[in-house]
């Protein structure tokens, strides 16, 4: 090797290092600092976010966001993967139940519990985004599906489920197939789905009779039940069904579509005196475990920002968003009355990791059940034992 | 007597005092080797190393969990035993199933594709057809569009509720709403063969015959335009028909450059991955699940990455003997001297 290659090595050895150790500095302050957020917002809420995103940058300019919307349904393996491989985001928005499992991979910073701007939030809410003792999520809203109806189309509510099925019959109604919009059903009828071991225990008599009663449901006329929930909320928006069973999510874009006054939200009536009990969570904003000191103070900044009453009050008026923040007079919105009436009649959402393995039997099961494939007993017996096997139970 | 033994031993052989090292019987060896060093790291980082950690993660329980700190414990052959015989705490999940849709579905489309691309190039090659450049390039569009976009395509095409074809049916006087994605009730049912196959099976079909003719058109065009038309002229003084011809002149001649493309029609479709996923997503009930798209569900959703690499790998082997058996039965990769 002459001595001319002798430099060039050294050179190029010497310029990767200084790539690589540069790396390793942290930033000390928020002067200067990007954060990243991925989300799984579309149309109003993506909106209404970028705007206090932009709003939240325009305030402090020594912070830049970059923002990525990922499908919803994406956003959970894009995470883990990139997370676990160090390039995943600083902030990360999603559903409480979702926390578990980025928690068990090691993902999610833990966070200041202190931090003033908690104690204006809900507090059973900021204790939801604790997991074994650490808050490793911030609530920014709180989420529940209830029934949405269309005033143009019917001029009164059910006060019962019977009602509900005979003015479907006229006007129709929407309901997703998958296991989170029906879980629901289940506790009506007195059946459980986690025992206290976190094990699935709803392959009982009472889980076939919530089911079979759904499958009856489902054969109503007028009831419209499938898998895609973009479509079942495009029925409801076009005026195509009167009643839909869906969450807060949507609601921004159903009142744009049909109008503020148009738009009305109830509990899901009793079936035979006992009412349906929805999961009730948390939509949580958490931060990722490899941002450096610097972007976890922007970070934490953020979130007191996005939760401050002010933009709280923001997405109240602008998407029905229930509030986190306790402060919020919610009172002058009554599609977020409509859903505080359901959140009475709810059940708080497990965020335990053992879920995880949950969803795809239970959301099997459903399909096979309103095909006709199988029982409800069969079908439920089934998901559960395939979901315990996977847990280890 | 001495001399007969030497001439069986062969010539006196002599051996040189220090045998030479393997630079001085390859002068030019070091060189050879910083030539090849780049490629070959290259080839190291990005094919050797995901291959043998791939087959380290076969063996073991990695999960979600191991991404961040690799420590996952050693298995043995379990994840292989559960692959294949024990079934996975998955819903609809049957390994032979799978496999036995998976050849089917590989089987059916070869033969569509290949039959079509070859009749549809024949029609193409006439001599006074006019537009044909046009015909060819409209042809080959579908191929020439990403498999995605294309899936994406077709999943909404059919559609029961905003799909085109129900509303183009619905023009021609059909009432009701197919669910050509969605609906469970076989329109094939032997259960015996693991072959339960609903509406879907058929769209998805359709999706895929319709990308992968114009493939098998632009190589048996290439092929037919190396014919010589004397041969043909030869044929008709000799009383041939169209038929005859065909059978004897054009197959024959096609088969060199067909055999070979009809080798990667079969590796590509047993691998479809995009049209599976987006037109019918493995649905319903896992019904129209192949073997690729159930290995991608191993991690997404389920994150269980010891268990999808086994699960490739036993799908590579799978490939793999579907390959060699083809090749052996086909002689695709022998010289061929027509």
């Amino acid at each position: 090797m002459n001595k001319k290659s002798r430099f060039l090595v050294f050179f190029l050895i010497a310029a990767a290092s200084f790539t690589v150790f540069a790396g390793g500095s942290k930033e000390s302050s928020t002067e200067g600092v990007t954060i990243s957020i991925w989300h799984g917002f579309i149309e109003t809420e993506e909106a209404l976010f970028s705007r206090a995103v932009n709003n939240f940058m325009a305030e402090n300019p020594g912070v830049t966001i970059e923002m990525l919307a990922v499908p919803f349904d994406q956003l959970v393996n894009k995470f883990t993967t990139e997370a676990s491989a160090g390039t995943g985001p600083t902030l990360i928005v999603g559903p409480q139940d979702r926390m578990a499992n980025y928690e068990e991979a090691g993902l999610l910073a833990a966070l200041d519990q202190n931090a003033p701007f908690l104690k204006e939030l809900v507090p059973a809410a900021v204790e939801g985004g604790k997991i074994k003792g650490n808050l490793v999520g911030v609530p920014v809203s709180n989420k529940v599906v209830a029934l949405f109806y269309n005033k143009t189309m019917v001029s009164r509510v059910p006060a019962d489920f019977n009602q509900l099925l005979a003015m479907a019959a006229d006007h129709g109604m929407a309901i997703t197939l998958d296991w989170f919009h029906n879980y629901m059903w289940g506790p009506a009828f007195g059946a459980a789905f986690l025992n206290a071991d976190n094990k699935v225990v709803i392959d009982s008599p009472q889980g076939a009779a919530a089911y079979g009663f759904l499958k009856k449901v489902s054969e109503s006329k007028g009831v419209v039940m499938d898998g895609n929930d973009g479509d079942m909320d495009t029925l409801f928006r076009q005026g195509k069904v009167a009643f839909r069973i869906q969450g807060p999510w949507a609601a921004g874009d159903m009142v744009k579509d049909l109008g503020a006054g148009n738009v009305g939200v109830m509990a899901v009536p009793a079936i035979d005196g006992k009412y349906p009990r929805p999961w009730n969570q948390s939509e949580m904003i958490s931060v990722s475990v490899d941002a450096t000191e610097a972007q976890r103070d922007a970070a934490m900044d953020f979130l007191a920002y996005f939760t401050s009453a002010e933009v709280q009050k923001t997405f109240l008026e602008e998407a029905s968003w229930i509030p986190a923040n306790a402060s919020v007079d919610t009172s002058s919105n009554p599609v977020v009355g409509g859903f505080l009436l359901q959140v009475a009649y709810s059940d708080p959402f497990p965020v335990v990791s053992e879920l995880g393995s949950t969803w795809e039997p239970m959301g099997n099961a459903m399909t096979k059940i309103m095909e006709g494939v199988a029982s409800p007993a069969a079908a439920l017996k089934e998901a559960a034992a395939l979901a315990n096997s996977a847990n280890g139970k | 007597m001495k001399r007969e033994r030497q001439k069986k031993a062969g010539p006196l052989r002599t051996y040189p005092l220090h045998r030479p090292s393997p630079v001085q019987r390859y002068p030019d060896l070091k060189l050879a080797i910083l030539c090849i060093l780049p490629a070959f790291t290259v080839m190291a980082l990005i094919t050797f190393y995901p291959i043998f950690f791939q087959i380290w993660m076969a063996f073991t329980n990695f999960e979600l969990r191991h991404l961040r700190h690799m420590n996952p414990d050693a298995v043995g052959f379990k994840n292989f035993l559960n692959v294949v015989v024990f079934d996975l705490p998955l819903p609809n999940y049957n390994f032979k199933r799978i496999l036995v849709f998976n050849i089917l579905w590989t089987g059916v489309n070869v033969f569509l594709h290949v039959g079509l691309g070859i009749l549809i190039a024949i029609a193409l090659n006439q001599k006074n057809l006019p537009a044909k450049r046009l015909y060819r390039s409209i042809f080959v569009l579908p191929w020439a569009m990403p498999s995605l976009v294309s899936g994406m395509i077709w999943a909404n095409m059919w559609h029961d509720k905003f799909g085109g074809i129900n509303l183009l049916l619905r023009q021609f006087g059909f009432e009701g709403t197919t669910r050509w994605l969605l609906d469970t009730t076989p329109v094939v049912n032997l259960p015996e063969l693991g072959l339960v196959l609903p509406l879907s099976a058929i769209a998805v079909l359709i999706a895929n015959v319709w990308l992968g003719w114009p493939f098998m058109m632009v190589i048996a065009t290439g092929a037919l335009q190396g014919i010589p038309g004397s041969l043909y002229e030869a044929a008709d003084m000799d009383g041939m028909g169209g038929w005859g011809k065909f059978r004897r002149i054009t197959l024959p001649l096609i088969r060199p450059a067909m055999v070979p493309a009809m080798m990667i029609g079969i590796m590509m479709t047993f691998n479809q991955f995009n049209i599976i996923y987006f037109v019918t997503g493995g649905g319903p009930l896992g019904m129209t699940e192949i073997l690729v798209t159930q290995g991608f569900k191993l991690v997404n959703p389920q994150g269980w990455y010891g268990v999808a690499a086994a699960f490739n790998i036993v799908v590579f082997l799978i490939l793999a003997a579907i390959t060699l058996i083809t090749n052996k039965i086909t002689r695709a990769t022998e010289p061929y001297y027509a």
